[in-house]
C-alpha cells in the first residue's frame, strides 16, 4: 500500500507541473498482461509459480471529459482470465481459472505529447472454478475429479506510465483517427475470501453416491499487480 | 523521471521473484500408523506428525485432527487402548525431533478424540513396547531389542515404567521401575488376574525374557518384584515365555502360574507363596513338567479341583496331561497334531477342545475322571474336508477354512456338527470378521464387501467403486467402513444390517479438510 500510495503521489505532483494536453472524446481499447503476487499462501495449492498468477485481459475505455489541468476521465469495463496448476501433497492436479470482471475509472493527465501518467480505480466480482483430478483414484466408477466454483467480490486500483505515438507526428503524417501507445503501472487488488468445499465428480452412472466431501477451507486472492498494456485509441 | 522509471523497474523485479512459504503442500501425505477405535479410524501421518481422527456417524464421517507434534518434537508411535479391541483412546508417544533439543522431553499423551481431552505423562525415555491390562487400570511401558535403534542405542533395558490410567499424570504416575532382568531384552508381558498370596491381594505383572520371568505386584509401591530364572545362563537355547496361565490357589495349593516357553520341552510351574524371611512381598518356587513333544499350547483343567496340566504339541501326534500335585504325566495317542486347546463347558462338566491347522480330524477331552479314565475320555471328529485352517469364533464355535475343499464351514461344538456355510472360492475367510451373526470379508486389493449370513448361509456382495485397503466394523453405531488407497483418504461407509450397494455412500477428503487454512510447514 506504501508503493501504491508513492505512486500516486508522484504522478500527481508532475502532473500538476507539466504543461496542459488538449482533450479528445475516443475509445480504447486496451491489451493487457496483469501479473498479480497473491499474499495467501493457499494459493501455492493450486500454483506450481509459487504465488504469481499470470492474469491477462482486455479494457475497453471511453474518454469522456477532461478538467483541472486537461486531467482526462475515462470510464472503463475489463476482464482479466487466468488459469494456475498445481499439485498439492503430489496427490492430485489442481487447476484455478479466475474471471475478473470489473468497471472503474481512470483519470489520465499527458505531461508530454506522447508520455502520461495514469490513476485508477475499479470494482467488479471474481469468478473463481477450481479442479482437482485425483491421480491415484482407481477402480470402475472411482470419481476422480474435484469441482467447484465461486464468486467474491474485487477493488483496486492502479497507477502507471502511458506511452503513445505522438499526435503531432500522426497528425503530419495524415493519421487523426488512431493512435497506439502501451502502459505500465502497479497496484493493488483486494478480493473476498473464497471457501472451496467441491463437489466429487466422475465414474459414471453406476457408482455410489457422494455424501461428504472436505471443507478444503479458505483462500483470498488480494495482491500486489503488476500491469504491461497495449493502448489502441480510435477517435 | 529518473527516479520513476527506477522504481517501476523495482516494482517489476520484485513481482517477477514470487513469493511464497517454502515446502508448503509439497510432501506426500505418507500414513506411518492405522489405528481402530470404537467409534472411527486414528491415522498417523507424517514426520514430526500429526494425528488424524475420522469418526464415523449413521450419517457419514466427522473429521479432526486430534494431536500435533509441538516446535522441536516427533511422534515415535501410537496405539489404541486401554481395552484392546474397544479401544477409546489413543496413546501416543513423543521424542525431542533432534537430540540437541532441551526444551522437550520423551512423553506419553493419552487423547481421547471424541471429547478432546489430552493428558501428558513424562517417561523420561522413549519405550518401543507398551501393553494394557485387562482390567484397563494399568499401563506398562517396556523397552524392546528395537529402542537400540530409535533411541540411539541409550537406553536401560531393565527399565519399565507403569501408569495408573485412574489417575491423572503426577511425579508418581507413571512409576519409572527398574526390573533387573540382567541385560535381557523384555520380550512380553503378561498380566495376571489379581492373586491372594500369603492373604495379600497382588496384581501382578510377568514380564518374560530369554531365559527368565520377572514379576511385579501393581498395587504395592514398594513395586516388590521376583525374579524366576527358566535356565541356566549357559543355555544356549532362547527360552522366551509364549503362553502364560494363572491358577489362584485354594485350601490345597498355592497360587500357581504356568509358562510355556519356546524352544523348550518343559512347562514351568510357578508356586507364589509368602516370602521365606518374613519380609514384605512375596517370593516364587519353580516346578518343571514334562510338556511332550514340542509343546505348542498349554490349558488348566480341574478334575475334581485336582488341577491338571493339558498340553498340546506341535508334532508327536499326542497330548499330555500332567496331574500338578503330583507330577504324574501320561499322553494320550492322537491320528495327528492339534496344535491349540479351547477349554470349554459342556454339558455341565470341562471339557478340551484340541484343534488347530492341517489336520483331518478335531479333538475332544473330557475333563471328570480324566486322571482316571485318561484315553478313554477322548472324542474325536472327522471333519469331511479336511483343515486348513481353525480358530476359534466364540465359546460353542470352530470357523474352518476345508484343506479339500473351498470356502467356510463352522463347526458347532456343543451339537459336534459341521456346517458348510460357502463353497465360493477366491475368499480368503481367515481375514472375515464376524458380527451378529454375520461374516465380513474384505480382502485387501480387491473390489467388494462379502456378508455372510451364518443362519441363511447367503453371501452378499457389495461392489464397490474402489480397491479395499482394510475392512473395519464399528457395531457402536452400526456401520461399516472399508478405506480405499485412493490418496485424497476416501472410504465406503455401509450399515451393517443392510451391507447392500444401496445404502452404501462414499465419504471423501480426510486429508483435504481445511488444508488451505493450514499454511504452515512443520519441518
Amino acid at each position: 500500500m506504501i508503493r501504491f500510495t508513492a505512486i500516486t503521489i508522484i504522478g500527481l505532483a508532475i502532473l500538476a507541473v507539466s504543461p496542459g494536453a488538449k482533450a479528445d472524446i475516443h475509445l480504447e481499447i486496451g491489451l493487457a498482461a496483469t501479473p498479480t503476487v497473491a499474499q495467501d499462501p493457499a494459493l501455492e495449492a493450486y500454483s506450481e509459480k509459487d504465488l504469481r498468477m499470470g492474469r491477462f485481459g482486455a479494457d475497453i475505455r471511453l474518454e469522456v471529459a477532461s478538467f483541472w489541468r486537461d486531467i482526462h476521465l475515462l470510464p472503463f469495463i475489463g476482464y482479466r482470465g487466468a488459469l494456475d496448476e498445481g499439485d498439492p501433497f503430489g496427490m492430485m492436479e489442481t487447476g484455478l481459472k479466475t474471471h475478473d470482471l470489473f468497471a472503474g475509472f481512470r483519470f489520465r493527465g499527458w505531461f508530454q505529447p506522447w508520455l502520461g501518467i495514469f490513476l485508477e480505480a475499479s470494482g467488479g466480482l471474481l469468478v473463481a472454478g477450481m479442479t482437482g483430478d485425483i491421480w491415484s483414484a482407481d477402480g470402475t466408477g472411482a470419481r476422480s475429479r474435484y469441482k467447484d466454483k465461486q464468486i467474491t467480490w474485487s477493488a483496486g486500483g492502479l497507477a502507471g506510465l502511458e506511452l503513445r505515438l505522438s499526435p503531432a507526428m500522426l497528425t503530419r503524417r495524415g493519421v487523426t483517427k488512431f493512435n497506439f501507445g502501451g502502459e505500465i503501472g502497479a497496484g493493488y487488488v483486494r478480493r473476498g475470501d473464497i471457501s472451496f468445499s467441491p463437489e466429487l465428480v466422475g465414474g459414471d452412472e453406476y457408482s455410489l453416491p457422494v455424501e461428504s466431501t472436505a471443507d478444503w477451507g479458505e483462500i483470498n486472492l488480494s495482491g500486489w499487480v503488476v500491469q504491461i498494456g497495449l493502448t489502441f485509441s480510435f477517435f | 523521471m529518473r527516479k520513476t522509471s527506477i522504481f517501476y523497474i523495482f516494482l517489476l523485479l520484485w513481482s517477477a521473484t514470487g513469493c511464497g512459504v517454502e515446502g508448503l503442500y509439497r510432501d506426500d501425505i505418507n500414513v506411518r500408523t492405522t489405528v481402530r477405535l470404537k467409534s472411527g479410524l486414528a491415522f498417523l501421518e507424517g514426520d514430526p506428525g500429526r494425528v488424524l481422527f475420522v469418526e464415523m456417524t449413521q450419517d457419514g464421517v466427522k473429521t479432526k485432527t486430534v494431536f500435533e507434534a509441538r516446535l522441536g518434537e516427533e511422534i515415535i508411535s501410537m496405539r489404541g487402548g486401554p481395552a484392546p479391541e474397544q479401544a477409546t483412546e489413543l496413546f501416543i508417544m513423543t521424542a525431542p525431533e533432534d537430540p540437541r533439543e532441551t526444551t522437550i522431553d520423551e512423553a506419553l499423551f493419552r487423547v481421547d478424540p471424541l471429547t478432546g481431552s489430552t493428558h501428558e505423562f513424562a517417561i523420561g525415555s522413549v519405550f518401543g513396547g507398551m501393553s494394557f491390562d485387562p482390567t484397563q487400570r494399568y499401563a506398562v511401558l517396556y523397552h524392546q531389542d528395537s529402542d537400540a535403534t530409535s533411541t540411539g542405542g541409550l537406553f536401560n533395558p531393565n527399565e519399565v515404567g507403569v501408569i495408573d490410567l485412574t489417575a491423572l499424570p503426577a511425579t508418581d504416575n507413571p512409576r519409572i521401575l527398574s526390573v533387573g532382568i540382567g541385560g535381557r531384552t523384555i520380550q512380553g508381558v503378561h498380566f495376571m488376574d489379581e492373586l491372594v498370596v500369603d492373604g495379600v491381594t497382588r496384581q501382578i505383572v510377568i514380564f518374560g525374557a530369554d531365559g527368565m520371568i520377572k514379576m511385579i505386584d501393581l498395587t504395592d509401591p514398594l513395586a516388590s518384584t521376583v525374579s524366576v530364572k527358566l535356565v541356566n545362563d549357559d543355555d544356549p537355547r532362547s527360552v522366551v515365555p509364549i503362553k502364560i496361565l494363572e491358577r489362584p490357589g485354594d485350601d490345597a495349593h498355592d497360587p500357581l502360574i504356568f509358562a510355556l516357553a519356546s524352544q523348550s520341552q518343559d512347562i514351568y510351574a510357578i508356586s507364589l507363596v509368602a516370602h521365606p524371611e518374613g519380609e514384605p512381598g512375596f517370593w516364587a518356587t519353580l516346578n518343571q513338567y514334562d510338556g511332550g513333544a514340542n509343546p505348542s499350547d498349554i490349558a488348566v483343567v480341574e478334575d475334581d479341583d485336582i488341577p491338571l496340566l493339558v498340553v498340546a504339541s506341535s508334532s508327536g501326534s499326542l497330548v499330555t496331561v500332567v496331574d500338578v500335585d503330583t507330577a504324574d504325566m501320561f499322553s494320550i495317542t492322537l491320528l495327528d497334531s492339534p496344535t491349540r486347546i479351547l477349554v470349554r463347558e459342556q454339558e455341565g462338566s470341562d471339557e478340551a477342545v484340541l484343534y488347530g491347522d492341517n489336520l483331518g480330524r478335531i479333538y475332544f477331552l473330557a475333563v471328570d475322571d480324566l486322571a482316571t479314565e485318561k484315553g478313554s475320555n477322548l472324542d474325536d471328529m472327522i471333519i469331511p474336508d479336511g483343515i486348513l485352517e481353525s480358530s476359534v469364533l466364540d465359546a460353542d464355535r470352530l470357523m474352518i477354512i476345508p484343506y479339500y475343499d473351498t470356502g467356510l464351514a463352522l463347526l458347532d461344538l456343543n451339537e459336534r456338527e459341521i456346517t458348510r456355510l460357502t463353497s465360493q472360492s477366491g475368499y480368503d475367510w481367515t481375514g472375515a470378521t464376524m458380527q451378529d451373526g454375520v461374516f465380513f470379508l474384505g480382502q485387501p486389493g480387491g473390489d467388494e464387501i462379502v456378508s455372510l449370513d451364518m443362519v441363511t448361509g447367503h453371501p452378499e456382495p457389495l461392489i464397490l467403486d474402489e480397491s479395499v485397503q482394510r475392512l473395519d466394523l464399528f457395531p457402536q453405531v452400526g456401520m461399516g467402513f472399508v478405506l480405499h488407497p485412493t490418496a485424497t483418504g476416501r472410504g465406503t461407509l455401509f450399515p451393517l444390517d443392510l451391507p447392500t450397494r444401496e445404502n452404501a455412500i462414499i465419504v471423501d477428503g480426510f486429508w483435504l479438510e481445511g488444508f488451505l487454512d493450514n499454511k504452515e510447514v512443520t519441518e
